[in-house]
């Protein structure tokens, strides 16, 4: 029995992760990450780091898109511990955030991969460029949930924003919600909405007006979800969330 | 032949201090990245895999390299004082494929934790000798350090990763009051550290420094003469080998300012010799762990280990260790002002918390200052459910012991009912259990307004046997 519904699961797998790669295959813009990773698993994609049409790709500003591409992966390894896997995605890099439609993430949400990044370097010599976030299971709840960052030094701003790995335990949060796993969900929301948060009030804040524009939004929509997370928690019987009282306005907040 | 390749690949530096009786037991070991290595009677071990470039310029794959060297000299230097503690530094051989994973913290931390056992069909000169170990004993403590560069225009970021931890115990730490028990462990035992910048002129000074690093000198000045780190070599004998140098191990045997004076066993003479390494000499005359503050915590870390390790075997450890790591652990975060939201700096104040309560926990001054450091910590992480516990534990066990009762009930059980909503572990239920206990055994007193009555007590008692314990 138990075998069968292994068997049956393992089946279904296997045709969304398909039906993933038939996705991302019919969509001409983007092309398929080269290392997918395992079925089971939340994945990270980290794109390619392309230099801007404008500058000419020489030796050292290839060695420049390298280290900018290991710095993004190695932090987002740190920053998702265990939860996801990290996956380089070779060539594989948008044109244009709009290159982030709903086809492109439902592809990717059927791959479970909840988060992708890329970067662009405009200026190899001062180092100016922007980094674009992909933020799959935020898609029905802030649309277009794609961030392009604009950065005036992309590896010095990594010196002091390293809080850009604030979206891997948001969006993790957010998918275990999806997936109705509400006490799981919290404190990855929580933790992601306080580094999120610093993004923008720390001492290198990002100042870009867009940015702030969406990521507040974000913010109060990360606020809201928690507040039902933790309602919808409280209900499972014998939570512990049930242990927890709400603030002065009535809603339930991550703890400060 | 794969013997000649293990022997070709060798270029191992590794360095132990024990100040204790196994001096004469000192066994030589050499260990490149294929053959990780700890010493077996080390309390604390320090493995500083290379910094690896993220490109393909190898004047930095050589820096990656110098300058793990430096940093394990370095964090030696400065953790002397803990005793029992060693010091293990690898390099990735010169010839091996850049995508080889040898030296990645992913391959060779199972090796170290014995969950997986290296290819010793390769070992040859490589195979365990007395006194060393490819993995920790149970209830030994490692700090795993390594690191990654990135090219900048005419300057170069460092960024040092650290992983701390000892085998099959876990880092739960206990606050007693009254009879009740609270559990807690660091936040994280896994750090990304700010990437810091190294200058054109600092890079050139790293060349310099390695240079009078990688000496071992008659006498404790630059300038006396002395045999190359390299060249004190062990000759390997026997099928497969060839002419490659090794490097050797050491032991340290007394400090004096930025130097150490080592003992090694010379195998081509087959005496043991003694000299001084230039251990701390830093870059330019500035320290390296001001230009790497991460070196700093590293340092409190392993004086962290060492107290815990020291506890668990009932072991008195130096007198001076405690504060000598928690000044470690307080200058890093003083260095890394510039991040004050960071996971490491609260994590690095957990760390001294932990020592000052460990050492001190008989006496008000340092539990006071062990919370203090402990509610630092949870404003940085509030919604980590370890931070949260760490500052109740010790502040029950503050109040209890001072002023036999608690303050600011509510709020204490308040924040303690947070944590078990945010961790799924049984044992987060059983410290809110612990408070309501001790509240219950608490004397009886008109209770302030930001106290629980004893009625909120029993109806909150009654509401926890309703929560499902976790399996």
């Amino acid at each position: 029995m138990l075998q069968n519904k292994q068997q049956a699961e393992s089946w279904i797998r296997i045709a969304i992760t398909l039906a993933g790669l038939a996705c991302g295959t019919a969509h001409a813009q983007l092309t398929n990450c080269n290392d997918p990773g395992p079925p089971d698993a939340f994945k990270i994609f980290v794109d390619e780091v392309r230099a801007s049409g404008t500058s000419k790709s020489n030796g050292k500003v290839l060695e420049k898109l390298q280290s900018i591409h290991k710095f993004l992966t190695e932090n987002l390894k740190a920053s998702s511990e265990d939860k996801a896997s990290v996956r380089d995605c070779g060539k594989r890099f948008p044109t244009d955030p709009t290159d982030f439609d709903s086809t492109e993430f439902d592809g990717l949400d059927n791959l479970r991969v909840v988060l992708e990044v890329w970067g662009v370097l405009d200026d190899p010599i001062r180092g100016s460029g922007s980094l674009g976030f992909a933020l799959v299971p935020a898609r029905p709840i802030a649309p277009p949930a794609v961030y392009v960052v604009p950065i005036t030094d992309l590896l010095s701003s990594f010196r002091q924003g390293r809080q850009m790995s604030a979206f891997a335990p948001l969006v993790l949060g957010i998918r275990q919600y999806q997936n109705k796993n509400y006490a799981d969900a919290v404190p990855l929301l929580c933790s992601g909405a306080q580094q999120l948060n610093s993004i923008s009030t720390g001492q290198s804040p990002v100042s870009d007006a867009a940015f702030r524009i969406h990521q507040q939004e974000l913010m109060k929509k990360v606020k809201e979800i928690t507040d039902s997370s933790i309602r919808e928690a409280r209900k499972t019987p014998g939570s512990p969330f049930v242990l927890l009282t709400p603030s002065s306005d009535g809603t339930f907040v991550c703890p400060r | 032949m794969p013997l000649q390749r293990s022997a070709r690949t060798v270029s191992v530096t590794v360095l132990t201090i024990l100040l204790f009786a196994h001096l004469a037991a000192a066994a030589m070991p050499h260990r490149d990245c294929h053959f990780p290595m700890v010493f077996e009677g080390a309390a604390v071990n320090v493995v500083v895999l290379p910094y690896r470039y993220a490109g393909s310029n190898d004047s930095l794959t050589d820096l990656g390299n110098r300058l793990s060297l430096l940093v394990k000299l370095d964090v030696l230097s400065h953790i002397l004082e803990y005793g029992s503690v060693g010091a293990v530094q690898m390099e990735m051989p010169k010839d091996t494929a850049k995508d080889d994973p040898s030296c990645v913290p992913e391959t060779v931390l199972p090796i170290l934790l014995g969950t997986r056992r290296p290819d010793m069909t390769l070992a040859g000169m490589y195979a365990v000798k007395q006194g060393s170990s490819n993995a920790l004993a149970p209830g030994r403590a490692l700090v795993l350090v390594w690191g990654l560069l990135y090219e900048d225009g005419d300057d170069v970021f460092v960024q040092t990763y650290a992983r701390f931890l000892r085998r099959e115990i876990d880092e739960t730490i206990t606050f007693e009051a009254g009879g009740s028990s609270f559990y807690a462990k660091p936040s994280s035992q896994l750090l990304a550290f700010t990437p810091q910048k190294f200058t054109q002129s600092e890079l050139k000074q790293i060349e310099g420094s390695y240079r009078r690093a990688d000496y071992v000198r008659d006498q404790p000045y630059d300038s006396s003469p002395g045999d190359k780190l390299p060249e004190l070599v062990a000759k390997c004998a026997g099928p497969g080998c060839d002419d490659s140098p090794v490097h050797a191990g050491f032991y340290v045997e007394e400090k004096r300012g930025e130097w150490i004076r080592i003992q090694y066993m010379d195998p081509t003479q087959g005496r043991r010799k003694d000299g001084w390494i230039h251990s701390a000499g830093g870059l330019g005359g500035s320290p390296l762990d001001k230009i790497l503050p991460e070196l700093k915590f590293i340092e409190g870390c392993a004086g962290y280990l060492r107290q815990r390790v020291a506890d668990a075997d009932h072991t008195p450890q130096p007198a001076a260790s405690p504060a000598l790591a928690v000044n470690q652990l307080n200058a890093f975060v003083q260095s890394n002002e510039s991040q004050p939201a960071d996971l490491t700096n609260a994590v690095a104040l957990q760390l001294a918390g932990m020592v000052e309560y460990l050492s001190g926990r008989d006496q008000a001054e340092a539990l006071t200052k062990a919370t203090d450091d402990f509610e630092r910590a949870r404003k940085i992480i509030p919604y980590d459910h370890n931070a949260i516990t760490l500052t109740v534990g010790a502040q029950v066990a503050e109040e209890w012991r001072q002023k036999g009762r608690l303050e600011q009930t509510a709020l204490k059980a308040q924040r303690l009912s947070a944590a078990s909503a945010l961790s799924s572990e049984k044992v987060s239920l059983a410290n809110l259990n612990s408070l309501y206990t001790l509240l219950m055994r608490s004397p009886e007193s008109v209770p302030a307004s930001d106290d629980l009555t004893r009625e909120a007590v029993r109806e909150k008692i009654e509401a926890l046997k309703r929560v499902a314990v976790p399996k």
